[in-house]
Order: structure tokens, then C-alpha cells, then sequence
């Protein structure tokens, strides 16, 4: 479970505060998706989750822990994190890269090899790319590699932040399926950031509605056409099913 | 002057494998100061400012003039040119390493970060590989400057190719000094030829290149 109670953050020389006292409980199981347009501050709520970001007040707490008391380094090897523009590492093959954190947490050989043919199996990439470098393979590979590769070592939480970014529509469906599917083998929290409504709404058992830094509206993608929150919101759905 | 060089052959080659020892001396320590200097300053932008500018500043003074302020401390020979050797490439090294960690895409080293990497380990597992093929550009140029460098050192007794230019000159013996320069010049391309195909083959090891 993610407890986050009164979060506020401003960075320095911006005009609005990027989280602006946002309140949210998040429980175990729950795939979660964040849409917002860009700045207002999606990636900087998922990086306050794994402190990659300080926040300026408030509390995050997970599994009832206080994150404030948890050491960065450990909690992020916990925490599986898609960042927005991939991040593959070019000098590591494609085992390598998606043996990342299994190697930091020192897991045996055996095992790690088990586990990057049973993810790249999970993405359908045959087991020849294994040696190949990122360079090598498509965008929407690529992508899919920096999926697995954030679930490597079975985390309990997942962050992913625009992981479809720029795949086209039809492969972004499947990859949309894909994670569907790989939520529902786990009591896992996903939460999953994007600024396409479809899919927030197609994805997210939950959906955060985020402008300027405030949370609009989180509740069911039911609930949330049927009765939309605030005028931001109605505007927004306004706009896509018109 | 062929003759002569066929006669003299031995010393010829004396002279290019003290050269061959002063730059692989010079080079071997000249790596791994830098790499410690880059180490300590490579989150100070400011420190890298003045570390940068006060090795500027050496580079500028003549390699006779630092070989002579060095001589009351180290006085003649080898140990005097490698110190003014190493301290020129300092000047080199420190620059392309920070660069080369410079370069890497902030993003590379933020999903290492976000991975659960510590600062050091998002150091050499992955800014320092990604940097190695510039870090090792810098080291050919150091190379090859210390080769040509090298030859003055021979003014204050290192030998090496140097002293057949230097007494070359003395003795006014074109096939001494002509000689000399050429494997000089041997020297300096065969061994930059060699640094760039290792630099090719690092970087396509790291699929930085096809
Ligand atoms: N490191 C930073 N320093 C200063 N301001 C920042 C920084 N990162 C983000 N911001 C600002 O904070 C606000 C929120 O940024 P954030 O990256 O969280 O937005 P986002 O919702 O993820 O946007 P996008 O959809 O474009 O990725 C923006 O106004 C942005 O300019
Ligand atoms: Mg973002």
C-alpha cells in the first residue's frame, strides 16, 4: 500500500508548486494510471515515490513505512521504474541490461539467466536478441525491454512513466494487453503514467487526473465519466468524446 | 646516410626502446593520476574550472623551462622527464575524461540511478564505459604528445630518440638527426594507428558504433 498524505512540492524559479498538496491512498493490487498534460507533474509524483525527488512537506508512506526513513539506493532496488525515455544502457547487451538489478542484489547466475529467458519470453522477443545491444532493435522493442527490465527482480510497486511514449497504434495496443496481463499475475501496484486518455481509462483500475499539480479526480474510469469532478475534467473528457 | 644508418643500426634502436620506456612509463602514470583527479573533481564544475586553468598554465611554460625549475629537486635524467611529461598531460587527460563522463545521456544515468545504482556503481558501470572511448581518445593524443615531447627530454639526460637529434646537431651529423626523426615519426603514427583501432573495436563492443 502507498499512503501520500498533503505532499507538496515547488522547484525553484517556478511559478506554480509541480505537487500541490496531493492526497492519495493506493492499495495493493490496484493498477493505477496518472493522466495530466505535460508539466503538471506526473514524473515528479513518480519520482517522489522512489526519492529521485525530495518533497517539500507532507508524507510518503509505504507499507507503513515512512519512506523519509528508508534509504534511497535500497528502496529503488524495491521499486521497479520504466523512465519516460527508456534509458537502455547501449554498452549492455539486452540480458545484461534486464540482469541489472538482479546483478546489483546478487542474485546467483543460474538464476538471473532463468529469469531474463523467462522475461523475454514474457515480451516475445526470441532468445537470439539476448546478445544484441539496444541499438539493435526497434523502438517499441526497446520499450518492451525497459519494461521487463524494471520487473526483473519481481518488485512489489512498478512506476512507469510514459512507457509507450512513441510506439505506433497497434503496437501500443499489444504492449497495453501485455501489461494487463502482467498485472493480473501479481498482488502488485502498478502505477502508470501517461497523457493519452484512452489509455488511462482502457488500463487504469484507477485514474489520476492531475492539472497544475493538483489531483482533479482519482476514482474508476466509470465513475469518472459518469461523474466528473471538476469543470478541468469535464473538459477534458470533453474533448475526446466529441 | 643509408650506410650510416645501417652501421649504426644498434643504436638506433637503443635509442627507440628508451624512447618506447619513457612513453609507457610516462603514459601508464600519466592515466592514473588523471583518472584520480578526475575522480575528486568530477562533481565541482567550479574545482574543474581552476584545475583546468592552472594545467593550461603549465602546458604553456616551455618543456626546457620546467625541465630546468625541476632540476635542483629531481636533478638529472629520467625521473625529472617523466614529472614534466606526466604534468603536460595532465592537461590533456583531466579535460577529454571529464568530458567523456560529460557526454553521457543524463537519462542513461538516471534510470541507472532509478534502478537503485549507487553513485559510484552508475560511475563504473556505466558513465565510465560509456566514456571510454573518449577517455581513450585523450590517452592517443597524450601518447603521441609524449612521444614528440619526449625527444627534448633527451636535453637533460632521459636518452631516448632525443639524444641522437641532440647529438646529431652537436657533432653536425645529418644521418643522425635525420634518422632520429624518422623513427620519431615511425613511432608517433605506428602507435596512434594502434590506439585507434582499439578505439574502434571499444567502441563497437559498447554497440556505440556499427
Ligand atoms: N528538475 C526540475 N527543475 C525545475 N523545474 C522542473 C524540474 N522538473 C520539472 N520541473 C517543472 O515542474 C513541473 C512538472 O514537471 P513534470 O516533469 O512532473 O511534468 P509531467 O507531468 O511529467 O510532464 P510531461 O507529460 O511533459 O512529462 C513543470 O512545470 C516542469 O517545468
Ligand atoms: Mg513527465
Amino acid at each position: 500500500m502507498i499512503e501520500i498524505k498533503d505532499v507538496y512540492k515547488k522547484y525553484e524559479n517556478s511559478s506554480y508548486p509541480a505537487l500541490d498538496h496531493i492526497n492519495l491512498t493506493i492499495n495493493d493490487g490496484e493498477l493505477i494510471t496518472v493522466l495530466g498534460t505535460s508539466g503538471c507533474g506526473k514524473t515528479t509524483l513518480i519520482k517522489a515515490i522512489n526519492k529521485l525527488h525530495d518533497i517539500d512537506s507532507g508524507e510518503i508512506i509505504i507499507d507503513h513505512k515512512n519512506i523519509n526513513d528508508v534509504d534511497g539506493v535500497a528502496l529503488r532496488r524495491t521499486i521497479g521504474y520504466v523512465i519516460q525515455q527508456v534509458g537502455l544502457f547501449p554498452h549492455m547487451t539486452i540480458a545484461e541490461n534486464i540482469a541489472t538489478i538482479p546483478e546489483l542484489l546478487k542474485w546467483e547466475k543460474d538464476r538471473i539467466n532463468k529469469r531474463v529467458d523467462e522475461l523475454l519470453e514474457m515480451i516475445d522477443l526470441p532468445k537470439e536478441y539476448k546478445n544484441r545491444y539496444p541499438r539493435e532493435l526497434s523502438g517499441g522493442q526497446q520499450q518492451r525491454v525497459g519494461l521487463v527490465r524494471a520487473l526483473a527482480a519481481d518488485p512489489h510497486i512498478v512506476l512507469l512513466d510514459e512507457p509507450f511514449g512513441a510506439i505506433d497504434a497497434i503496437t501500443r495496443e499489444h504492449l497495453q494487453d501485455e501489461l494487463i496481463r502482467i498485472h493480473k499475475n501479481g498482488n502488485k501496484i502498478f502505477i502508470f503514467v501517461t497523457h493519452d486518455l484512452n489509455e488511462a481509462f482502457k488500463l487504469g483500475d484507477k485514474v489520476i487526473i492531475m492539472d497544475k499539480g493538483r489531483v482533479e479526480q482519482f476514482d474508476t474510469p466509470d465513475h469518472i465519466k459518469a461523474h466528473p469532478a471538476t469543470p478541468f475534467v469535464k473538459k477534458l473528457l470533453g474533448v475526446a468524446y466529441d | 646516410m643509408i650506410k650510416y644508418w645501417i652501421e649504426h643500426y644498434d643504436k638506433f634502436m637503443v635509442g627507440l626502446v628508451e624512447h618506447l620506456q619513457l612513453t609507457v612509463i610516462t603514459v601508464f602514470i600519466s592515466i592514473i593520476i588523471s583518472l584520480l583527479i578526475t575522480l575528486l573533481i568530477r562533481k565541482y564544475k567550479r574545482v574543474q574550472i581552476i584545475v583546468n586553468g592552472i594545467f593550461s598554465g603549465l602546458y604553456s611554460i616551455p618543456s626546457l623551462a620546467l625541465f630546468a625549475m625541476l632540476i635542483p629537486f629531481t636533478g638529472l635524467g629520467l625521473e625529472t622527464a617523466v614529472i614534466v611529461l606526466v604534468i603536460y598531460n595532465q592537461y590533456i587527460l583531466v579535460r577529454t575524461n571529464i568530458a567523456g563522463l560529460d557526454q553521457v545521456d543524463s537519462h542513461i544515468i538516471e534510470a541507472a540511478k532509478g534502478m537503485g545504482m549507487t553513485d559510484f556503481q552508475i560511475l563504473y558501470k556505466v558513465q565510465f564505459p560509456l566514456a571510454l572511448p573518449i577517455i581513450f581518445g585523450g590517452i592517443r593524443l597524450a601518447t603521441i604528445s609524449t612521444i614528440s615531447i619526449g625527444t627534448i627530454a633527451a636535453g637533460i639526460g632521459a636518452g631516448g630518440l632525443g639524444r641522437l637529434l641532440f647529438e646529431g646537431l652537436r657533432q653536425m651529423n645529418q644521418a643522425k638527426v635525420v634518422g632520429g626523426t624518422i623513427l620519431v615519426i615511425i613511432l608517433s603514427i605506428s602507435i596512434g594507428r594502434i590506439f585507434e583501432i582499439i578505439e574502434n573495436n571499444l567502441k563497437k563492443n559498447f554497440g556505440l558504433k556499427s
